[in-house]
């Protein structure tokens, strides 16, 4: 996610946590017209990289969407795998998002928006986790509620802070 | 044309021959290359960046998990498992370098020399660490990869396309070559062979060669010129030959005539001098009297071989246009009689002409066959012997071919000559002496007659001895009942165009 938008210019390494924070709210008012930052989207406003919300609930299993059958929420676009799914996701869209805007549950635990891949999910409580990779995931899953619960506390925090600025 | 080879060059070089499926495939191959080439571009063109976009993305995935995991070492300052962390790293080929820095920026492990942040295939990431309530921020981790292993991969997957392209190239050449063979070569040799022969020997030879496409159309389209060709060439043949012997019939014919002419000039020559000169002297007035008939007689039969010389070039040339019309057959055979019953002929010979079956009449042009049938009957009173015996006779077979026949007691005509009896003069001189001296030209005009009408001459010796010439005429010219008055049917106002016919009829009815 964060490769699409302005790289680091430079490593400023040592930078406290309070200028990160100014940078974010700069962020957020300069990314005021653009996509925003809670929400992991490709360069076309595209969430879960294409794939069907509704089918990780139904079916436990993440399957394509098509790109005829799509919806629009928050900004951002899902594609369904079919009319049904659809009508169910626009009926309560809260209960199908992503937990995390579609970010890496545990790397937003340790405060990092790193890109959640659609094929490594994990449902906790009626709630979508995705996963930077199986790895990141085996890790994540050997402290479950720990982690949730750390991440539960981060999310507000780099919430409005864009992927690119947590690593200046 | 200045050019020595002004004409195409037909000859046929077997060994510099330049076959169509070479020609074929030396078009067709570079195209094929140059496509080929151009396809194979664009597919690297396209993996490339495809290569490289999926490098980037495998980065994005190995330095964020790789930083995730390094957390926790980092804060704690375990070299050995951050070690451990970066051999797992660069055990992937694709990974160039890696650096793992502390918060100070100083490298904590690295691999390779320390990359440009900013530089392609490039990534620099925070590495956090998850206290107890909170995370903290402990160092960096950058990785920088290679694009040379995907590029080397990606040139490898081309080559063996190339591989594989030029392998499908050869065989598609082969296949097109012995197709091309089957189906154009082989035709096209045989007819070069057929050509070559034909050239060399004047032999046309057909093609063997049966298929529906177009060679099959151009061989079976040859085959039939060359058909066509032999026919010309056999039919000029034939008329260059029918015309020499035409001509040279034409000449025999003049020296005939010339030759008939003589014989009655050197009499009347000779008897006119003997009485002019009075050789026997003064008294013998009976004896001059006799040569004085003998001139006569030479002059009647000049004049006669004259008129039948004119009919015969009349004829010939078209000039006698027949008028026909219904005529009752009996008016045809009484004007017959009248005419042959004035002729002179041998003592005792007697005309008979049979009474026909009464109803027929004919379409016909009534002189010209009343000449016809008057020079028939006049040819057989002249040469059948004292004594002898001449019939007319109108018969109309089954078929309804109507014959009108005479038939004489005197000799019979050799087989070998009939034939000739019909060509003008053509007649051996022994059978025309003995015979039918000075008619050599009758039975011709009678031939040309008959035909103008559509008939048929035909001379016959009957097993009751004699000769019979009879005068077929198709049952076309048969008209059962006359369609006008008989009183006038054969008595048509001749056009003027059938006077010069009429005006000869005349001459052939004179007295001779």
């Amino acid at each position: 996610m964060y490769r699409s938008q302005s790289k680091a210019r430079q490593n400023n390494g040592v930078a406290p946590f309070i200028a990160a924070f100014v940078f974010a709210a700069l962020f957020c008012c300069a990314q005021a017209f653009g996509a925003s930052p809670d929400l992991n989207l490709d360069s076309n406003g595209l969430a879960l990289r294409g794939y069907d919300p509704v089918s990780y609930f139904s079916d436990n299993r993440a399957e394509r969407g098509k790109s005829g059958i799509s919806a629009e929420h928050g900004g951002a676009t899902y594609y369904f795998a079919n009319e049904n799914n659809r009508d169910e996701f626009l009926r309560e869209p809260r209960l199908y998002e992503p937990h995390y805007g579609g970010f890496c549950a545990y790397g937003v635990a340790v405060g990092q928006k790193f890109d959640g891949d659609p094929e490594v999910f994990a449902i906790v409580e009626g709630k979508l986790y995705l996963q930077l990779d199986r790895a990141t995931q085996t890790l994540w899953k050997a402290e479950l509620n720990k982690n949730i619960a750390i991440a539960d506390r981060t999310w507000p925090v780099i919430k409005p802070i864009p992927a690119a600025a947590l690593n200046e | 044309m200045s050019n020595p080879h002004s004409h195409p060059d037909w000859t046929v070089h077997p060994v510099r021959l330049t076959s169509i499926s070479t020609r074929y495939l030396m078009r067709f191959v570079p195209i094929i290359l140059v496509i080929f080439t151009i396809l194979i571009s664009i597919y690297g063109t396209i993996a490339y960046r495809e290569a490289i976009s999926s490098l980037e993305s495998k980065l994005d995935t190995l330095v964020s998990r790789q930083s995730l995991l390094m957390g926790e070492a980092v804060a704690e300052s375990r070299n050995d498992r951050i070690g451990l962390l970066v051999a797992q790293t660069i055990a992937d080929r694709d990974v160039a370098t890696i650096a793992v820095l502390d918060n100070s920026g100083a490298a904590l492990n690295k691999y390779g020399t320390m990359p440009d942040v900013n530089a392609p295939l490039t990534r620099a990431v925070a590495i956090n660490y998850m206290g107890d309530n909170s995370f903290k921020r402990v160092g960096t981790l950058v990785i920088s990869m290679s694009k040379e292993p995907a590029v080397e991969r990606l040139t490898y997957t081309l080559f063996c396309i190339a591989l594989l392209g030029i392998a499908l190239l050869a065989a598609a050449s082969v296949a097109a070559h012995l197709v091309l063979r089957t189906t154009v070569s082989q035709p096209l040799d045989k007819m070069l062979t057929a050509i070559r022969i034909q050239r060399e020997s004047g032999a046309r030879i057909p093609i063997d060669w049966d298929s529906e496409d177009q060679i099959g159309q151009v061989v079976s389209a040859y085959n039939a010129l060359q058909l066509r060709q032999t026919k010309t060439e056999s039919d000029l043949t034939r008329l260059r030959v029918k015309a020499e012997r035409a001509h040279q019939s034409k000449s025999d014919f003049v020296g005939r005539v010339i030759d008939e002419l003589r014989t009655p000039l050197n009499s009347i020559v000779g008897f006119s001098e003997i009485v002019s000169s009075q050789r026997f002297g003064p008294d013998t007035i009976h004896r001059y009297l006799s040569y004085a008939g003998n001139i006569n007689q030479a002059a009647r039969h000049l004049l006669y071989l004259i008129e039948n010389v004119l009919d015969l070039t009349r004829l010939e040339g078209g000039e006698v246009e027949p008028v026909f019309a219904p005529v009752k057959v009996e008016m045809l055979l009484r004007r017959a009689e009248n005419t042959a019953s004035s002729l002179s002929r041998n003592k005792g010979v007697r005309l008979t002409v049979n009474p026909p079956t009464p109803g027929y009449a004919l379409n016909v042009d009534a002189e010209l066959i009343g000449t016809l049938l008057g020079k028939l009957l006049e040819n057989a009173l002249r040469h059948t012997p004292d004594d002898g015996k001449v019939e007319l006779t109108f018969v109309v077979s089954p078929g309804g071919t109507a014959s009108f026949t005479v038939h004489d007691t005197g000799k019979s005509i050799p087989e070998a000559e009939i034939e000739r009896l019909l060509i003008p003069l053509a007649v051996s001189r022994e059978i025309d002496e003995r015979r039918f001296h000075g008619t050599g030209l009758s039975l011709p005009i009678c031939k040309m007659l008959a035909e103008m009408h559509g008939g048929t001459l035909e001379i016959t010796n009957p097993s009751t001895g004699g000769s019979a010439v009879s005068l077929l005429l198709p049952p076309s010219r048969v008209t059962e009942t006359p369609e006008i008055d008989p009183s006038t049917g054969g008595d048509v106002n001749p056009s003027p165009n059938h006077r010069a016919s009429s005006a000869s009829v005349q001459h052939l009815h004179g007295p001779v």
